[in-house]
């Protein structure tokens, strides 16, 4: 009797385990030279709902459904975790399948370089457009001992090891920012690591940290409300707007070497038909387009317009990659880990 | 008096047919969402957020605000009837709630639960409506030092859920950290006992976990004892109803953990699963009968349960006074406010105020809802608790495993929760407790994330542990609550000798 029993058991677990996956689809691909949607793209995200990742998918997904722009509807598909490496690896495994798309920000890339993945960005997915450069600022409480870059770098030259540096993750562009600094204003500040920015923004508030590295993005709504404010961006220019236009670029501060700018866009699943892609690198184009990308979007959320296609966007990409490594090699972040 | 003004302002905006709506809809959904295991606040609040992409932001934030603290009603169901948590928070509350259920009581837990949740949601609320920008302000002095001072402070429990084989119980603490060690480390972002294995990269689900630790264990137990009776039956209706001497010992419990909830829930990143912990230990050592605590006591039940629903309504006041996350939940919806085109921050409450006051309005109005809702509930889940093994036990499994799969969409976790389960399975005959081991998991990784912050911080100087009173607080309490058997002991002796 109880044999059964446990036989019953085991019967249940084998049904358990294999009903999802009868549930497993194939997928089309058709190519006559010109490409044309036969059934929904997904975009996947590799974070969670709401973070930025998020909001330029679904505003993308909101700019093409809305106007009709493709044959076929996009939707937004969430695959958070592993600092965007879960995300990132199922569109790997969607190889040559035109209909999985990913969320693209240059941060997830660095991360996939830096933390060594098996299979990196370039493995997993083709950038189909760079669409939005995010740029990158240093905040302070504006009731704190620092007002400007000149009080942090004078005091972090006169105290190594004491200004607390509030960032999000590691071996991302965040982090790139402090290696910077690090590395040519020869600056020895202590890298304290939060989840996400609006952690950082919080510790940032509460005087736990000295300064928050964060997007205009992060920030704007703290920076309007007077409680913080940004000393220096990491761009190439200083940000247009009058919230984060007295904030100096690195370059004005005779640190030309510190600039460098995150960035948006679409990606996709590796090794898609050619049409396909270029049918999305046209898609993307048009989006880049719209009234609604420019003003809800890009102004929305303090971005700057960019658009580059695949080819180019990958080369640049590339080299971008190539340049953050040397860095890290360079101020010795691997050796650290070994 | 202003605010009573805006106040009132928001309940006429909130009281619109399309925002009543929106409010009943949250919480129906919610409490669904809540009950059923696996699914908590924050998967409901991601689910439904892309919905209401385009809406009118107040009306999105009345339904997924009502969602949230809708599903700390729903998640005491499944814990107390099922010993199944409905999500997080809700594990403190399988503790006492399960054992009522056993006793033939599941009428009276739901009850408490009910009550007690609205109680502390009420408070929470009102405390949010009085003082919402100054409460937001004191979490801010929780740094990350702080912060590891009141996880080290709810794991001071331990000691007692240890349970009376004191070994097992080291044992299954052991588990839980060895369990929550898994994943990408927090402070170098290098992988740990993640075996190559991509989904194990964001650690151990804590769904596929606690479902397969105590559902699916819970199941494997009723198939091989086989027997065919209902896990509670005949439960009367005078035995649903608390008793006079009941509500008086639980009202001052759930007022209490009520203000101490919002509290917890304002602190970033504490929030109602570590205020539900904190709640428990704190009625187990203060409480006059601390002793039933553990038994299968309603004060067991209320006090988690009021103090998770403050913290839900807590963790509103750093969202809508600065802009920045009190807890995970709250961090989906602060994206949610960026979607929806509003401007998280500081003049939140200035430039919408409509948003912000009909949103705190449409909170007392939940609650009522909620409350309505969850006591409709109760004689259907009572009744259902009484249906023979025989048929919940397939039902369960069903559930276990949709459960597990809808936490990330993949095979893996599934496995997860059948081989958690079996684990569970074996604990359970082999009298190993469980709680111990969640509590680990659960505040185990908070504690390494809060402590390597505050070494960041002081390049491993542990001097931060003690800057300020609110580190000195904690300390001295975490003292106290250590020693404090070996002091009962010693003055024993002495008034003994």
């Amino acid at each position: 009797m109880n044999r059964l029993r446990i036989a019953a058991v085991l019967l249940a677990l084998l049904v358990a385990v294999s009903l999802p996956l009868m549930a497993q689809g194939g997928s089309e691909v058709s190519d006559d030279g010109t490409f044309k949607m036969t059934k929904e793209a997904r975009i996947i995200v590799p974070a969670n709902p709401g973070g930025g990742s998020d909001i330029s998918a679904r505003m993308i997904a909101d700019i093409v459904n809305r106007n009709k722009m493709t044959e076929k509807n996009f939707v937004v598909e969430n695959r958070p975790g592993g600092a965007c490496a879960v995300g990132y690896n199922y569109v790997g495994s969607q190889k040559g399948d035109p209909y999985t798309l990913l969320s693209l920000h240059s941060g997830n890339i660095i991360v996939s370089a830096v933390n060594g993945w098996e299979m990196q960005w370039d493995d997993l997915t083709d950038i189909i457009a760079i669409m939005a450069w995010d740029d990158v600022t240093l905040c302070v409480r504006t009731d704190g001992p620092f007002q400007t870059i000149e009080d942090v770098i004078e005091y972090a030259k006169a105290n190594p090891g004491k200004l607390k540096f509030g960032s999000d993750q590691r071996g991302n562009t965040s982090q790139l920012g402090f290696e910077l600094m690090k590395k040519y204003i020869g600056l020895d500040m202590n890298y304290v690591q939060y989840d996400s920015s609006g952690d950082v923004a919080s510790a940032l508030l509460g005087g736990h940290v000295d300064v928050g590295i964060l997007n205009p993005g992060e920030c704007i709504g703290q920076v309007r409300g007077g409680l913080l404010k940004p000393i220096v961006t990491f761009a190439p220019e200083r940000i247009a707007g009058e919230l984060f236009g007295d904030a100096p670029t690195f370059v004005e501060l005779g640190y030309p070497e510190i600039t460098y700018r995150e960035f948006r866009g679409l990606s996709g699943a590796k090794d898609m038909p050619e049409a396909a892609l270029n049918y999305y690198v046209d898609l993307c184009k048009r989006i880049t387009e719209t009234e609604e990308w420019n003003v809800n979007y890009l102004e929305a959320n303090n971005l700057q317009p960019a658009f580059m296609p695949h080819e180019e966007a990958m080369q640049f990409t590339q080299e971008h990659v190539d340049q953050v490594m040397q860095t890290f090699e360079e101020v010795g972040y691997f050796d650290l880990l070994k | 008096m202003e605010n009573l003004a805006l106040l009132l302002h928001g309940f006429s905006i909130a009281f619109s047919l399309e925002n009543m709506a929106a409010a009943i809809f949250g919480a129906v959904v919610g409490l669904i969402i809540g009950a059923m295991p696996g699914l908590g606040g924050i998967t409901g609040v991601s689910l439904l957020l892309p919905l209401t992409f385009g809406m009118n932001p107040t009306t999105a934030i009345i339904a997924l605000a009502g969602l949230y603290y809708s599903t700390m009603y729903g998640g005491a169901f499944s814990a107390i009837l099922l010993n199944i948590p409905g999500d997080s928070p809700a594990v403190v509350t399988s503790i006492d709630g399960f054992k009522l259920t056993q006793k033939g009581l599941p009428g009276k837990a739901l009850n408490a639960s009910t009550v007690s949740s609205f109680i502390g949601g009420t408070i929470g609320i009102l405390i949010l409506t009085v003082s919402g920008p100054l409460l937001a302000k004191a979490g801010l002095a929780f740094g990350a030092p702080e912060l590891a001072l009141l996880v080290l402070f709810a794991l001071t429990s331990i000691g007692w859920l240890l349970g009376d084989d004191i070994p097992a119980g080291l044992l299954a603490t052991g588990i839980g950290l060895m369990f929550a060690t898994v994943g990408v480390d927090p402070a170098l972002g290098q992988s740990r006992y993640s075996f190559g294995q991509i989904s194990l990269l964001s650690g151990i689900s804590f769904i596929p976990m606690v479902v397969g630790f105590f559902g699916f264990s819970q199941v494997i137990d009723m198939i091989i004892t086989g027997d065919d009776g209902a896990v509670a039956t005949h439960v009367r209706i005078r035995d649903c109803i608390p008793t006079w001497s009941e509500i008086r010992k639980m009202l001052p419990v759930s007022i209490r953990q009520g203000i101490i909830g919002t509290f917890v829930g304002v602190m970033p990143g504490a929030g109602a699963t570590t205020s539900a912990f904190l709640s428990y230990v704190m009625e187990k050592r203060i409480n006059k009968d601390r002793d039933e605590i553990g038994t299968g006591s309603m004060i067991g039940v209320a006090a988690p349960e009021s103090s998770n629903n403050a913290a839900a309504a807590g963790a509103f006041a750093p969202l809508l006074t600065l802009g920045i996350p009190g807890g995970a939940t709250t961090a989906v919806l602060l994206g949610g406010l960026m979607m929806w085109g509003l401007q998280p921050g500081p003049l939140l409450f200035t430039e919408q105020p409509d948003f912000v006051w009909s949103l705190i309005a449409s909170m007392y109005i939940g609650n009522v809802i909620c409350l309505i809702l969850a006591f409709a509930c109760i004689p259907v889940l009572v009744r259902a608790i009484s249906v023979s093994k025989k048929v919940l036990v397939p039902i369960i499994i069903a559930v276990c495993v949709i459960a597990a799969y809808a936490n990330s969409y993949t095979m893996f976790d599934v496995v997860l929760m059948l081989i958690c389960g079996v684990l569970g399975y074996l604990m359970k005959i082999s009298n190993v407790p469980t709680t111990p081991m969640l509590l680990t998991f659960v505040l185990g990784p908070m504690l390494e994330q809060y402590v390597r912050q505050s070494f960041d911080m002081t390049r491993g100087n542990p001097a931060i542990f003690f800057r300020g009173g609110i580190c000195w607080c904690f300390i001295i309490l975490i003292v106290l609550v250590s020693v404090s058997p070996l002091l009962k002991k010693a003055y024993r002796k002495v008034k003994g000798a």
